[in-house]
């Protein structure tokens, strides 16, 4: 019988971030990739499994070729479920690494989508077919941010949610971003702010949705036996779960409840933990309500009561739950998909490297990612020695 | 009714003439519905085993697997489950028809869809309103809109 070996991420680094005009997705993929490797006290001999997606055709053999890593792969994975995408890969990796299936997996992600946009090589808005389910959805022209809006004026009828109080979310990534010298937007904003910007899709305003950055990142997971004598301290995956939902949105069966529901339960099961035991939360804030309907999936507040619990600023750095410290997807960092950048900072904050915006005592991290438009969910519990 | 309070600006949804919308790519499975639509009817799909109904539509049933399920036809009437007023989109023919209102519908025998609201004022849109089906002609398609009852 395999007796199962304890995992960690040993290893966390991000590629140039912002505004890249240089370089292409596969280059800050090797970019971030030798960054979180040498972060770790490794080199390339010792990597036997690698998660990548979001590039084009065949990835992630694409990535792995790119970095010279193909022919030496014993796990490889390109998961497809949106932004939740790395949360998954770790679940995944994790469960090989534990078995002995391999012993080091990187995961990267990059994009340029920003520069693309900026370029006019992609639309802003996506299409995504019109056949079978989607034959029934994609006529009418729901776009991705009004999918998010639907769930949120959903939320506001049913539970009383206020405007005031989604926009709070966003004023407080802000708050957040301002101590995070990486971060896109670093200005502080009021609630008025949010709620003057430009209106998107109804009732979310352009503060209420995710920015449209550049960059890229990895992380590096290896069994208990290679952790212990690395350059940093192991960060422990005490705790994972995933659960996916719906593609066509009239399948959702309740636009206030995440599938976080579902992963958030056997992570916190997993690791033995309840919400209240967690010091710092990065919950994938692809929109304002997203930040919303995790709160109350998770189980950090009762259905319905994360508008009031958000207010006041609980989510700032210093507040009761300090949450997407490094200014989160809002203000901060989203270049197309946030999945990965949430578990970097989760690293950082849990080793104490964040500097001004570190939380005090961080020992346990809540990471959630959500992808598509409230698609997929992939919850994991970090905690160090 | 509930009407959430937060920035909207007074708009009306599009008329039935005016509201954007592309074609499907429609299957052989699937052209019935199509054709019912044209004849001014909305089905969804009725299992006889399980007696539940189930939208878009499948050959068997996903909530039993039972392949004992058939076109059923049902009222048009429903509730607005949610909706979005979309403001921007940079892919035609959305584009040049803002705002327009994606919603929601959940039909009284059970299932929900997608659609969009149609002739009506931003006076009357909200959660849990009640709507009915308007049947829009565009070329070879007819396509189900809904309006506030």
């Amino acid at each position: 019988m395999v007796v199962p070996r304890r995992v960690a991420v040993v290893g966390a680094g991000l590629s140039d971030l912002g505004r890249v005009d240089d370089k292409t997705e596969l280059q800050l993929h090797q970019q971030a990739i030798r960054r979180a490797v040498a972060d770790a006290g490794l080199t390339r001999d010792d990597i036997d499994g690698l998660c990548s997606t979001g590039t084009g055709v065949l990835s992630p053999i694409e990535v792995a070729e790119y970095v010279g890593l193909s022919q030496r792969l014993r796990h490889v994975e390109s998961s497809t479920v949106g932004g939740s995408t790395w949360e998954f890969m770790s679940r995944h990796a994790a469960s090989a690494i534990a078995l002995g299936l391999v012993d080091v997996v990187v995961l990267s992600y990059a994009s340029t989508t920003r520069a693309d946009l900026k370029r006019g090589v992609r639309t802003s808005n996506l299409s995504f077919g019109a056949r079978d389910n989607q034959q029934f959805d994609a006529p009418f022209g729901h776009t991705l941010v009004s999918k998010y809006a639907m769930a949120a004026q959903r939320h506001m009828a049913q539970y009383g949610t206020t405007i005031e109080q989604l926009a709070e979310v966003a004023v407080s990534a802000r708050a957040n971003a301002a101590d995070n010298p990486e971060a896109y937007y670093r200005d502080p904003i009021t609630i008025d702010d949010v709620l003057s910007s430009r209106p998107i899709a109804d009732p979310l305003t352009k503060l209420q949705c995710c920015i449209r950055s550049d960059g890229g990142g990895a992380v590096v997971l290896a069994a208990e036996d290679r952790a212990r004598d690395l350059a940093k301290a192991p960060v422990w995956i005490l705790g994972t779960g995933e659960a996916v939902s719906h593609v066509t949105m009239s399948e959702w069966p309740d636009f206030t409840e995440s599938p976080c529901v579902r992963s958030g339960r056997d992570a916190f099961a997993q690791a033995g933990v309840t919400p209240a035991d967690i010091d710092v939360c990065q919950l994938y804030d692809s929109f304002t309500i997203t930040v919303l309907l995790t709160l109350e999936g998770l189980g950090f507040c009762p259905p319905g009561e994360a508008g009031r619990f958000v207010e006041g600023g609980t989510l700032r750095i210093g507040g009761g739950l300090p949450t997407n410290t490094d200014g989160g997807g809002l203000s901060a960092c989203h270049p197309g998909m946030r999945g990965m950048f949430l578990i970097v900072e989760a690293v950082r904050q849990l080793r104490g490297e964040s500097a001004a915006r570190q939380v005090a005592d961080a020992r346990l991290a809540c990471v959630n990612g959500t992808g598509g438009w409230m698609s997929s969910a992939s919850t994991m519990i970090l905690g160090v020695d | 009714m509930n009407r959430p309070p937060g920035p909207h600006t007074a708009f009306d949804a599009p008329s039935v003439d005016t509201v954007p919308w592309v074609p499907p790519i429609a299957d052989q499975f699937t052209e019935p519905w199509w054709q019912a639509c044209r004849e001014r009817r909305l089905l969804v799909r009725a299992c006889a085993t399980c007696g539940r109904t189930h939208f878009p539509p499948r050959p068997a049933c996903p909530h039993c697997w039972s392949d004992q399920v058939s076109w059923h036809q049902v009222t048009g009437l429903g509730s607005l489950y949610t909706y979005s007023v979309v403001r921007e989109n940079d892919l035609a023919p959305f584009g040049a028809s803002l705002p327009y209102v994606p919603a929601i519908v959940a039909l009284d025998e059970g299932p929900r869809l997608m659609t969009s609201i149609v002739d009506s004022s931003s006076l009357t849109i909200a959660v849990d309103a009640r709507v009915e089906v308007v049947f829009v002609d565009r070329g070879d398609w007819t396509f189900p809109a809904f309006r506030i009852a």
